[in-house]
């Protein structure tokens, strides 16, 4: 079957997070990927872990679940040759994605302006913490901070306890996924204008925008969220939205008529709060009698007795139980590849399904270098060429 | 200029995860025609809104996700506003829809029927858990979402319970499958002249977002620990996380925990190793944040990152809300809406050079562009008029009426 974009090549200085993710999903639909990594280190996040553990005893999880379907030239973009040999792939790129800095590609020469010159179609996206410039433009981008600039952590948690960040690099992911818009939304139209352009993404705004509607009332009514003390699970939300205790887990319990729901629990005394503005103003005493009858319940059962009267509820599940969650399997969501060091990685398949350029992963996360050499003979280098480009040390293959 | 500026998309999404992704077509050009149930309109315009305060009648939330759209109001049941539709789809791109699986096929608009009169049409179809599947039957709101996909069980700290995020994670990771997909789809067409089916599903995408951490728990067969402390990733080593201050709260991101460490005047910090860093992340944690309580939060910002280290404030909306940086990236911005007034709300997150994102026109209300939609699409006055009088098509007096009754 045919990919949905498999004649679009893509120069890919990006790393850590927000940009593999980024060229990964374009990637998965067939777009050829070109990773430039700095020779011998490669991408720092092949050496960041999560508990100090590595895949295959040398390979970093957090690498591996970013860079599939790519393939990987290790380049010292410092080296005097760097210049040609980019300028040459991007003669017949038609996108390059960075997350450097702001400037710091562009000091070494790789700036928008500089491929525009040897390719006026193409589109030149970077991606960085706060914009390229500003009262922050200095500051470090990592995702946490992010998630504590922008709101999201104060808003988060309960009110007796800290601010509390989520447990995924949630800032980055949404940078890539403004990335995938910005990028997608340009080939389209260059398709019909000829005319490629540049493409600015931060964490912040994006992050901002993902609190649309939590920042439009804190902009318009002039006030802060206030966190529940109990397990309701926003601040604006009343009861019953929130997490609930079961005998043997824990099951939440969305928007849902609260009648409704006290027949299942059986405790008619709890119909007195049955009111828009009790449900908010006590949501946390509400919380408290909802939890005690809960507990005496497994999840099981609950699911079973609220689902039965469409209840919006679930289960809150481990990665583990997810790995097993029928729901899960049923969808073909989790799959696996072969990589040459890691061995057999498992890992989330792209999460779209297309009728007819379907998603898939054709390679596994490249090796530093892997493809140096076949990537600069398919751009039209000469052997000697290449050759001469290896012993300067200005490309570098595998070890 | 816009990069979407000649499509028309037919959208009979409601609520949140199809919403925001129309939206977004629509701040790049796309004609949005919202799709909405005479009178009612949106499930989000009903709901109770946050602080359980509307914006002059208005639902914030459904101002947030519905700028840049026109308002079809319709009743899906009629025979007529089926030919309607498929008249319509005939002349249209795309089509957004996240109803529960198989409504559209009951209402005879599924991909099938509508790819019968439009070959060309990307017709998108947005659950919550997958069209099938043994939990395919289930609702697929937010905050489910959050804990069936694993986030909640990685979020908060280890005695406290699972933790939800405090926005609505799931819906919008879903929006942008959506997004992405939609705008793959099309690229595809330009080329090969034929539309498709896309199924995307808040399930799959809350997965695809925890790709490293479902690869670490996967690969090496272990389940992440919440820690004890303020640690912000229930993988991560300490300082990584949350501290608190003299007078409020603090990140530390992932830093050189020696120069941490001469910085804070914590010699036993500097004498940990990365094992030890991670073996002990909550006492190592208690250890930093007895230094941090010694001072304000401005203080130790503005020394960490002085220092080349990763540090940041912890802000509420409040403060978001008057920050320079977020100023300066013109992050809000407001319009005009016919009823609820000025509205303030959050920018076009992207800056594209050529075609930049642009708010046209505000959130719509129910039926407000009824007539001029289907004029547009070439039906006649008076056979409008009929729909109206039969309440097959909605407009404004229509939903006023409603609102009164």
């Amino acid at each position: 079957m045919a990919k949905a974009l498999e004649d679009v090549t893509i120069l890919d200085f990006s790393h850590l997070l927000q940009g593999p993710f980024a060229t990964q999903l374009l990637g998965d639909l067939g777009a050829n990927i070109i990773k430039v990594e700095r020779p011998g280190q490669g991408d720092l996040f092949r050496t960041l872990t999560f508990n100090n553990q590595w895949v295959g005893g040398s390979e970093s999880p957090n690498f591996l679940a970013w860079n599939r379907n790519k393939r990987s030239i290790a380049v010292d973009l410092k080296a005097p040759e760097a210049k040609d040999v980019l300028y040459r792939l991007a003669e017949t790129a038609d996108v390059v994605v960075q997350n450097f800095r702001p400037g710091v590609l562009a000091k070494l020469g790789f700036g928008y302006e500089d491929f525009r010159r040897v390719n006026p179609r193409i589109i030149y996206c970077s991606g960085s913490g706060y914009g390229q410039d500003g009262p922050y433009v200095d500051r470090p981008g990592q995702d946490m901070l992010i998630q504590g600039l922008t709101g999201l952590a104060a808003a988060t948690g309960r009110g007796d306890g800290p601010p509390v960040p989520v447990g995924a690099g949630f800032a980055d992911q949404i940078g890539a996924m403004n990335m995938v818009y910005g990028i997608l939304g340009s080939l389209y139209w260059r398709e019909r204008s000829g005319k490629g352009q540049e493409i600015q993404v931060d964490l912040m705004s994006g992050l901002l925008a993902h609190q649309g509607q939590e920042m439009l009332a804190a902009l318009n009514f002039g006030r802060d969220f206030v966190r529940p003390k109990s397990g309701i699970g926003h601040p604006g939300m009343d009861a019953p939205f929130g997490v609930y205790p079961t005998s043997d887990g824990w099951v939440t319990i969305a928007m849902s008529p609260f009648a409704r729901l006290v027949g299942v629990l059986g405790d008619d005394s709890l119909l007195a709060y049955d009111d828009p503005k009790l449900l908010f103003d006590k949501r946390d005493e509400i919380w408290e009698r909802i939890a005690a009858l809960t507990r005496t319940w497994t999840t099981q059962e609950l699911l079973e007795a609220m689902l039965a009267v469409d209840i919006w509820c679930g289960q809150v599940q481990t990665h583990s139980q997810v790995k097993d969650d029928p729901q899960v399997r049923h969808m073909g969501t989790l799959q696996s590849y072969e990589h040459p060091r890691a061995g057999t990685v498992q890992v989330v398949g792209p999460a779209v399904r297309f009728s007819e350029t379907p998603a898939g992963i054709e390679r596994p996360a490249p090796l530093v270098g892997e493809h140096s050499v076949e990537i600069l003979r398919e751009a039209g280098f000469r052997a000697d060429e290449i050759e001469a480009l290896l012993s300067s040390r200005a490309i570098a293959q595998v070890e | 200029m816009s990069a979407l500026d000649h499509l028309t998309v037919l959208d009979f999404s409601h609520l949140l995860a199809g919403p925001l992704a129309t939206q977004m077509l629509g701040d790049l050009g796309a004609d949005i025609i919202k799709i909405e149930r005479v009178g009612e309109g949106d499930l989000y315009r009903r709901l109770p809104p946050f602080f359980n305060a509307r914006i002059n009648g208005e639902s914030p939330h459904f101002l947030a996700w519905n700028r840049n759209k026109r308002s079809l109001a319709m009743d899906l049941k009629t025979p007529e506003a089926r030919a309607i539709v498929l008249a319509m789809a005939a002349k249209a791109d795309i089509v957004v829809e996240n109803f529960r699986p198989g409504v559209m096929e009951r209402l005879g608009l599924g991909y099938a029927d509508l790819a019968a009169v439009n070959p060309a049409l990307i017709y998108c179809s947005s659950s919550g858990y997958g069209a099938s599947g043994p939990m395919a039957g289930r609702p697929g709101q937010d905050l489910l979402l959050q804990g069936i996909s694993g986030f909640m069980s990685v979020t908060g700290s280890k005695d406290g319970r699972p933790t939800p995020l405090g926005i609505s994670l799931a819906d919008q990771l879903c929006s942008y499958h959506i997004v992405y997909a939609v705008l793959a789809a099309l690229i595809h067409r330009m080329k090969s002249g034929r539309g498709q089916h896309i199924e995307v599903d808040m399930l799959r995408a809350c997965l695809a977002h925890q790709g490293q951490e479902l690869l670490f728990a996967m690969t090496l067969g272990k389940s992440f620990e919440r820690p004890a402390s303020g640690i912000a990733h229930s993988g991560m080593p300490a300082p990584f996380g949350v501290y608190q201050t003299s007078d409020g709260w603090m990140t530390i991101s992932m830093n050189p925990v020696e120069r941490l460490a001469e910085l804070l005047d914590l010699p036993e910090l500097a004498a940990c190793d990365a094992q030890r860093l991670w073996d002990e992340r909550d006492a190592v944690h208690a250890l930093i944040e007895a230094r941090t309580l010694t001072g304000p939060t401005a203080h130790w910002v503005e020394r960490l990152l002085g220092a080349g280290l990763w540090a940041g404030e912890i802000n509420s909306l409040q403060d978001v809300a008057t920050l320079d940086q977020a100023e300066h990236l013109r992050a809000f911005t407001s319009y005009e809406h016919p009823s609820a007034g000025t509205v303030r709300t959050v920018n076009i997150p992207v800056d594209l050079s050529e075609t930049p994102g642009e708010i046209r026109r505000p959130a719509p209300r129910i039926g407000e562009h009824s007539r001029e939609i289907l004029a547009g699409f070439g039906f006649a006055e008076d056979e409008i008029d009929a729909w109206i009088a039969d309440g097959i098509i909605g407009d404004l007096q229509s939903s006023a009426t409603e609102k009164a009754a």
